[in-house]
């Protein structure tokens, strides 16, 4: 069958992810399917690719026509583009992972649980990283970059009951995430400057000029943080601390993501990207100081360490800066070329020995439990075949001739050499990269005496018992990737031409360079940078035989990630200490504070605010009017000031009683009957409630005194007139003529009846604000009710969960004393008469003042002095259902009331009115909202009754 | 194919809510019923709520005016593209954490008032999406916090009750200034309806058209501050962090996933149309305040989260901490800002709401969320540490993730329109992703990861998930899922979110459903908001045209 | 009219605040309580003067009630106090119960000796 190019992309992508899913479901032990799953799961993308490149050719296929739509609206497609730079990636990605799920498998041995958790994992980072090297839209290649750094630290952190680990994984996460972070910014800005979404896009736009980008100014800032995300993940400094503790992952994790694939997501971006920003021009010199710092730093540490895979680990991130180095040499030019030389070779000569290295590193550990160099002395004797494989690898870390090393180190040389001719600074850089391979040789060089050195009677006797280990068939696995992909190294050394064909295709920049530079070729033309390895050379066996800069040393840079986040953790505890007291008063302050300055902040926008507004004369009323409304200013003015000056609760309270029945007096005079009442008689059952609770909270012990009553005093007073002034301007605007065009207008014009507007039919009643309650804003008065029965669900749940205890029963008092017995005889007048003036409220209620509220606050005053004459049983008597019961009925009433029309096909509270006539009597009107009022009117005497019984309750003895 | 109802029956929404909480209170001592009750009524609240959100296309909305009174006298009830999504949303968060209560202790706290507060908040939060009406939404703002009030201490224990007082207290502050705002706007304007609210602040500024009264900006501003209570935002966060350990976790996940949006949803609602209208835009604060808030409450709340030592707090300063990209999007009101606000919205409900799951979970296995005590869950629990990474990388924003896709808009748009300083949001965007990384990095690998510090506890610890706790999972199951769906569902969110926020600044259909046809003034040149600046956004392109533009 | 509503508002606002500021739970409550007036005396004046001037002087108008002779004044901002009311009266009740229970659990009403209880741990190590 004809695969189409998009199959074939898709299948090197998700085969991975899909075989190792696929694992998961064979049972634990069935580990040689399991192995030989994973194994096709890899192996399929190689001979995918390298059926597509045979067949249509690299970078011959239009991005366009491999892309699958995802979140289109948000220019994030799975677009690849097989190109030469990602094509060779893509090739290494996958076949070193073929190899690697063979290694897993000696190298876990068969430990069943090891290869379950390992396989998954091992797809999910494959399929994550083809994607990131192949992906053309640059979201969905962050996409698959993130998904490799989860991946990793899920890996690092693979022994988890080492906190080392998992702190090291920790670490790791936070560096790559930041970086990872950082590249989402950094991809935004380019996109938005270039208004391309695409690698394949964007680049040449940016290579072109700059004029015609949409937004060329944020070119800079998208390289900035583009260069922070590929610097964290290709563990260039100051960020490279994170790969050497990479190295608590397992072996094979450590061969394949951190140091052959993964670590060189960043330098493939350099790549990507290096033609596009020559432009910038601080990218060469960004690139070159910080990959050359690097290079230098790691080779260093990689010489003072002695344990193996921290020697093969800093010597990746030597590498890695090598790399980016070179990719920053790139921007000057040679022979009107980009001045980079055979790049990808370089890239894949390191893979071609940094892997083997480490999978011999898991090798040796395997047979002979040793993890560092020292206790390898005579290994060469007691493991030959081990042995020799680690030294042809750490051969090729030498850059020996007849190695491809040697070929790709001439070859950076040589770029620097070019790049000194523009720039002399240059030579700096040529002398790090010396020191550098100094210190690769001087390792290679204490690899080899090591070896070959006469081994120490305890080691030997050591390594002899450990040679039973287990050796199934897959044991030679542990040993012959490494050999395989180590001959690739020699092969290329001495024969070029075998490497070339394979790496031609995909090579990006070899065009003024026909071949690689063999040790002949070299020798044949000499030249600086052949003396230079030459140097190179000499030095590094001096100082590999000295005994000199062997005392491991420890990199400073180990203590930022703990330092940052000890740091940033104080930082924030700082903050979150400083506002989040725990204290009340404080938040208080703060809230208010916040809240003016908003309205300053308003003030200052809008000047005309602070202007005094046009009012209406004080003086134009009825002179007894105006008295009245002074003495009520007055009262209540004086009665709220004297609230924080007295200090008996009981007073106090009254007080507040003051102040309400004043504010009944002024809603009076602003003619509002029903506020007027509801005030009055919630005022009666709040002042109750008041002093039923001040009784059950006993005087406590006087507080220190209060500092800063003046300050106090002052930020109160600023509150209090932002707020009344705001009042003042609103309340003018509202009487100003014309005034806005109020609802107000139109509820007085159809409370009762209707207009064309309404189809003639209005609310029926006479007395608007009640029509406007239960009829016009039907939902206020549900909700209001709702929140009634609410807090009465709150108080009974809560009295129900804190019982008193014995010391509040001290404070318990006799009924007797509540009451006397002239109430509880009047009680059998008053009751029946308080009901009776309560059912005539509520129905007059829909014309004239009174309705739902009100009667059930009469009721419930009668009801409540009634229980506190009486006693709690008399209540029971008169009132059998359970409070809570009886507010969920009144509820169930107005609710039913108000859903009913929608079965009519008529919206919610919809009401009808009518007169029923009676004989020899004016008609009785009827609305169907009496119903709506009748479960308000319920739910009012359930909450108030039955919350002042039970507080009550909670007094008596 | 879904049924389609008429409009009239979107108060369903909130009768049956309210209506199961009438019918638990009478069923109180009888807690099978009552939980049969409350999931039934659960369900029933979000299928509905698909049945009216999902058919509507791009500009459609169900509109039910109470009383069959014209808008805007009535109180009009409105399911939009905004609401209907939020409607959605929030009922299935309810129905999972209930889900997730099921199996718990939670639900018994309270003698039996447990379920019929639970729906009533429920009622309260349906109400105050629903709600066209400022006033209106004044009182479903009290339902929603009274029954939250309730539930906050209902267990009675001293923690609780040593918190609880403070964020009753600084609730009413608001509240008090919620209900003046709301009659101040009706003295300036006139009318309480957010339609006609929206039309007469657009037409202040037109000629012949009755000017706004100097103070409205201020009006406005005390509003701003009074959602900005409920929101949490920096610095008016005070009473989050100080309850939400304290109460018991299915409240928690609920308040999480639900208490904070309702405040932002009320700024996506009225600050674009009314409250800082296009042309009203510049003589206010809002657009100067909001930025402010929105970059300090990002930063600080994440900071403060990374000094944490309990899961518990942790997550609640990472909920405020996340809030902030929301008010971002806000800030910068933009349509495409918009609908990245929405969409993290969404997916902030869901993923809180899990992670609280999760977090209640870890105390279920653990005892306690002690990150000093924590560890080796991994091995107790794995399906839960599945989830609870799944919801992890959700907040913190990996692609693809649905944390990333709305918070990629947003900051998408920062830096679009960096020429007005909001890069600087971006930023500091960008770095609080880094910050949650870093805490919630943290939490996985000393919970699930890290052997217990403490040998006794380990022994303490049950060996493996108890059975009977399998509607725990599944109510993280349903969370963690709905979010996996959003991110993969990332184009058919986007559409839905684009549609719901494209208006909001020039409401005409919004407008035109409530009060009827034509009744959105026309703008004029000096009303319409002006193009924003930065460079435009390039949409995806056909591939074949990209292929050929390439080519030449 | 409009005036002295204004200069009340105030007043009650500031005593409120200045309460709230106590240290001291039941001071605090009171404030609450006292804040809530301040509210419904704010909406109030939405409603304009209650006294008209017109070409014969000043006319007192009447309550919302069609029944009167007297032109009402505006009853919309009178519903929204009756709900306002309503409101802050269940809020005040739940409030002072849950004092009630918080002195129980605490045994004092002290905003600062409140302040100490069950304050987070820092943790500063990865």
């Amino acid at each position: 069958m004809q695969l189409t190019p998009l199959a074939l992309i898709m299948m090197s992508v998700f085969a991975p992810a899909i075989a190792g899913l696929v694992t998961l479901f064979l049972p634990r032990d069935r580990t040689t399917p399991r192995t030989l799953i994973a194994l096709v799961g890899l192996a399929l993308p190689v001979a995918a690719l390298l059926y597509f490149a045979q067949t249509l050719g690299v970078g011959a296929v239009e991005p366009a026509s491999l892309t699958i739509p995802f979140v289109p609206s948000f220019n994030l497609d799975l677009a690849f583009n097989p190109d030469p730079l990602g094509m060779f990636f893509a090739l290494l990605v996958a076949g070193v992972g073929t190899l690697i799920v063979l290694y897993a498998r000696a190298y876990f041995g068969d430990d069943p649980d090891s290869l379950f958790r390992f396989y998954p994992t091992l797809g999910f980072f494959a399929t994550a990283m083809l994607g990131v090297v192949l992906a053309d839209n640059m979201l969905a290649m962050l996409l698959f970059w993130e998904l490799t750094s989860v991946s990793s630290f899920l890996l690092i952190g693979w022994e988890r009951n080492d906190r080392k680990a998992v702190r090291l994984a920790f670490q790791a996460l936070a560096v790559t995430g930041m970086g990872g972070l950082a590249l989402l910014g950094g991809i935004i800005l380019l996109a938005l400057a270039t208004g391309e979404w695409s690698f394949s896009a964007a680049i040449p736009a940016l290579a072109g000029p700059h004029e015609s980008l949409p937004a060329a100014n944020l070119i800079p800032w998208a390289f900035a943080l583009m260069f922070l995300g590929g610097a964290t993940k290709s563990a260039q400094w100051p960020f490279h601390f994170w790969l050497p503790g990479a190295m608590a992952a397992p072996t094979p994790v450590s061969a394949y993501l951190h140091s052959a694939t993964m670590v060189k997501a960043g330098v493939y971006l350099f790549g990507r990207l290096s033609p596009a920003f020559l432009g910038v021009d601080f990218w060469a010199a960004t690139l070159i100081s910080v990959g050359a710092l690097t290079m230098l730093l790691g080779a260093y540490l990689a010489l003072r360490s002695t344990e193996l895979k921290k020697i093969f680990a800093y010597t990746t991130v030597s590498q890695l800066g090598l790399f980016t180095c070179m990719f920053g040499l790139g921007a000057f030019t040679y022979h009107d070329e980009p001045n980079l030389v055979w790049p990808v070779t370089q890239i894949l000569n390191h893979a071609l020995y940094k892997a083997p290295l480490f999978l011999m590193a898991g090798a040796i550990a395997h047979a002979v439990h040793v993890k560092s160099l020292t206790g390898l002395r005579g290994f060469a004797r007691t493991n030959p075949l081990l042995a020799w494989i680690t030294l042809a690898a750490a051969y090729g870390l030498a850059a020996g001739p007849f190695t491809l090393s040697f070929a790709a180190k001439e070859a950076f040389l040589y770029q620097i050499y070019h790049a000194i001719e523009h720039e002399p600074l240059l030579w700096i850089v040529a002398g790090m990269a010396v020191l550098t391979s100094v210190c690769n040789v001087a390792i290679f060089v204490r690899f080899l005496t090591t070896f070959l050195a006469r081994p120490d009677a305890e080691h030997a006797a050591e390594h002899h018992h450990d040679h039973d280990h287990a050796h199934d068939g897959w044991s030679v696995w542990l040993w012959l990737p490494a050999l395989f992909i180590v001959a690739w190294q020699f092969a290329g050394g001495v024969a070029p031409s075998l490497i070339e064909r394979f790496i031609l295709p995909v090579e990006t920049h070899a065009l003024y360079w026909s071949h690689l530079p063999t040790v002949l070729d070299a020798i044949a033309h000499p030249s600086p940078p052949l003396a230079m390895s030459g140097v190179a050379v000499l030095l590094g066996v001096l100082v590999g035989v000295l005994p000199v800069l062997r005392r491991p040393v420890a990199d400073p840079h180990d203590s930022i990630f703990p330092a940052s986040v000890s740091f940033l953790s104080r930082t924030g505890w700082g903050v979150f200490s400083s506002i989040q007291t725990g204290n009340l008063r404080h938040y208080i302050y703060f809230t208010l504070t916040a809240f003016l300055l908003g309205m300053i902040a308003a003030a200052l926008k809008d000047p005309a605010f602070l202007e005094w507004p046009a009012l209406a004369s004080l003086w134009a009323a009825p002179t007894g009017f105006i008295i009245a409304s002074l003495c009520l200013v007055a009262l209540v003015i004086a009665a709220s000031l004297s609230l924080p000056i007295v200090n008996s609760r009981i007073v106090r309270v009254l007080m507040l009683g003051a102040v309400g029945m004043s504010v009944t007096g002024i809603y009076l005079i602003y003619e509002a009957p029903d506020l007027a009442l509801t005030q009055l008689l919630f005022e009666i059952i709040s002042i109750i409630l008041f002093l039923l609770v001040l009784r059950m909270i006993p005087e406590e012990p006087p507080l220190a005194p209060v500092t800063g009553r003046i300050g106090r005093a002052a930020f109160s007073m600023i509150v209090g007139l932002a707020i009344g002034w705001t009042v003042l301007q609103a309340g003018a605007h509202a009487d100003s003529s014309p005034g806005p065009a109020k609802l107000g207008d139109w509820f007085l014009t159809h409370a009762h009846y209707g207009s064309e507007q309404t189809n003639g039919r209005g609310g029926g009643g006479d007395n608007v604000v009640n029509v406007i309650l239960v009829d016009f804003r039907g939902y206020d008065t549900l909700g209001e009710t709702t929140v009634l029965a609410i807090a009465a669900m709150g108080i009974f749940s809560l009295i129900a969960a804190v019982p008193r205890r014995r010391r509040d029963r001290a404070h318990a008092v006799n009924p007797e004393w509540l009451t006397s017995s002239l109430l509880r005889t009047s009680m059998r007048l008053i009751l029946p008469l308080g009901l009776l003036f309560a059912a005539y409220l509520f129905f007059k209620g829909h014309n004239e003042p009174g309705g739902g509220f009100i009667a059930g606050l009469v009721a419930s005053v009668v009801l409540a002095t009634y229980r506190m004459a009486k006693g709690p049983e008399a209540l029971r008597r008169l009132l059998p259902i359970k409070p809570g019961a009886l507010a969920a009925t009144g509820l169930m009433i107005a609710l039913a009331t108000a859903v009913a029309p929608v079965a009519f096909g008529l919206p919610v509270l919809t009401s009808r009115t009518g007169d029923i006539p009676l004989a020899g009597a004016d008609p009785f009107h009827f609305s169907t909202v009496v119903f709506f009022d009748l479960g308000v009117l319920i739910v009012v005497i359930a909450v108030s009754v039955g919350v002042i019984n039970r507080l009550t309750e909670e007094l008596e003895t | 194919m879904l049924p389609t109802l008429p409009p009239n029956l979107i108060v369903l929404l909130v009768a049956i809510p309210m209506g199961s909480a009438v019918a638990t209170t009478l069923l109180r001592g009888w807690s099978p019923a009552q939980r049969a009750v409350t999931f039934l009524s659960l369900l029933a609240t979000f299928i509905l709520a698909a049945i009216f959100y999902l058919p509507l296309d791009g500009a459609g909305m169900l509109v039910s005016q109470a009383g069959d009174w014209p808008a805007p006298f009535g109180i009009s009830l409105v399911l939009d593209g905004l609401s209907g999504l939020l409607l959605v949303a929030a009922s299935f968060v309810a129905l999972a954490v209930y889900v997730y209560g099921l199996a718990s202790r939670d639900q018994d706290e309270g003698r039996g008032w447990f379920h019929p507060l639970y729906s009533l908040l429920m009622m309260g939060v349906n109400f105050s999406f629903l709600t066209g009406d400022l006033f209106n939404l004044f009182v479903a703002f009290e339902i929603m916090l009274m029954a939250s009030y309730a539930m906050m201490c209902l267990g009675g224990t001293k923690k609780q009750l040593s918190q609880t007082y403070k964020y009753v207290m600084l609730n009413l502050v608001g509240s008090t200034l919620f209900v003046l705002g709301a009659a101040l706007v009706y003295g300036m304007t006139g009318t309480l309806n957010y339609a006609d609210l929206a039309v007469r602040v657009a037409e202040s500024t037109m000629p012949g058209g009755q000017p706004l009264p100097p103070g409205f900006p201020a009006v406005a501003t005390m509003l701003l501050f009074v959602f900005a209570v409920k929101a949490a935002l920096f610095p008016l966060w005070f009473w989050l962090p100080d309850t939400y350990h304290a109460c018991s976790i299915s409240v928690a996940a609920l308040f999480a996933g639900l208490l904070t949006k309702v405040g932002v949803y009320s700024l996506i609602r009225l600050a674009p149309m009314a409250l800082a209208a296009p042309n009203i835009r510049e003589a206010g604060p809002i657009m100067t305040i909001l930025p402010l808030a929105a970059g300090l409450t990002m930063i600080l709340g994440a900071l403060a989260a990374l000094s944490m030592r309990e899961t518990r707090r942790i997550l609640a300063m990472l909920l405020i901490s996340h809030i902030g990209y929301m008010v971002f999007g806000l800030a910068v009101m933009t349509p495409d800002a918009l609908s990245g606000a929405l969409f993290y919205m969404v997916q902030h409900m869901l993923v809180m709401a899990a992670l609280f799951l999760g977090c209640g979970l870890i105390e279920h296995h653990q005892r306690t969320s002690d990150l000093a005590e924590t560890g080796a869950l991994l091995a107790r629990a794995p399906w839960l540490g599945v989830y609870f990474f799944i919801a992890m990388l959700s907040l913190i924003g990996l692609p693809p993730f649905s944390g990333f896709f709305g918070k990629f808009l947003i900051l998408r748009e920062g830096f679009r329109l960096s020429g007005q300083g909001y890069w600087l949001l971006s930023a500091l965007g960008l770095i609080t992703g880094f910050l949650t990384l870093l805490a919630l990095a943290r939490v996985w690998g000393r919970t699930f990861w890290n052997p217990p510090a403490d040998r006794a506890i380990a022994e303490r610890l049950p060996a493996r998930a108890d059975a009977a706790a399998w509607p725990m999972r599944a109510g993280l199951a349903m969370l963690v899922v709905a979010s996996l769906g959003m991110g993969l569902g990332a184009e058919f969110m986007q559409n839905r979110t684009g549609d719901a926020t494209r208006e909001l600044n020039h409401p005409r259909n919004y407008v035109a459903g409530v009060l009827g046809p034509n009744a959105w003034p026309e703008m004029t040149a000096d009303t319409a908001t002006p193009e924003p600046l930065g460079p435009p956004v390039s949409l995806a392109e056909p591939a074949a045209a990209a292929a050929d533009r390439r080519t030449n | 009219m409009t005036l002295l509503l204004a200069v009340i508002v105030t007043v009650i606002f500031a005593v409120g605040v200045y309460l709230l500021l106590g240290r001291e739970l039941k001071g605090m409550a009171m404030g609450i309580f006292l804040l809530s007036h301040g509210a419904n005396l704010g909406i109030l004046a939405m409603s304009g003067q209650p006294v008209r001037l017109t070409a014969t002087g000043p006319t007192p108008l009447g309550p919302p009630v069609l029944t009167e002779a007297t032109q009402p004044v505006d009853p919309l901002p009178q519903a929204l106090i009756l709900t306002a009311i309503v409101i802050s009266f269940a809020v005040t009740a739940f409030l002072l119960t849950l004092l009630v229970a918080t002195f129980r659990r605490a045994d004092h009403l002290g905003a600062d000796e409140l302040a100490n209880d069950d304050r987070p741990t820092v943790l500063t190590t990865p």
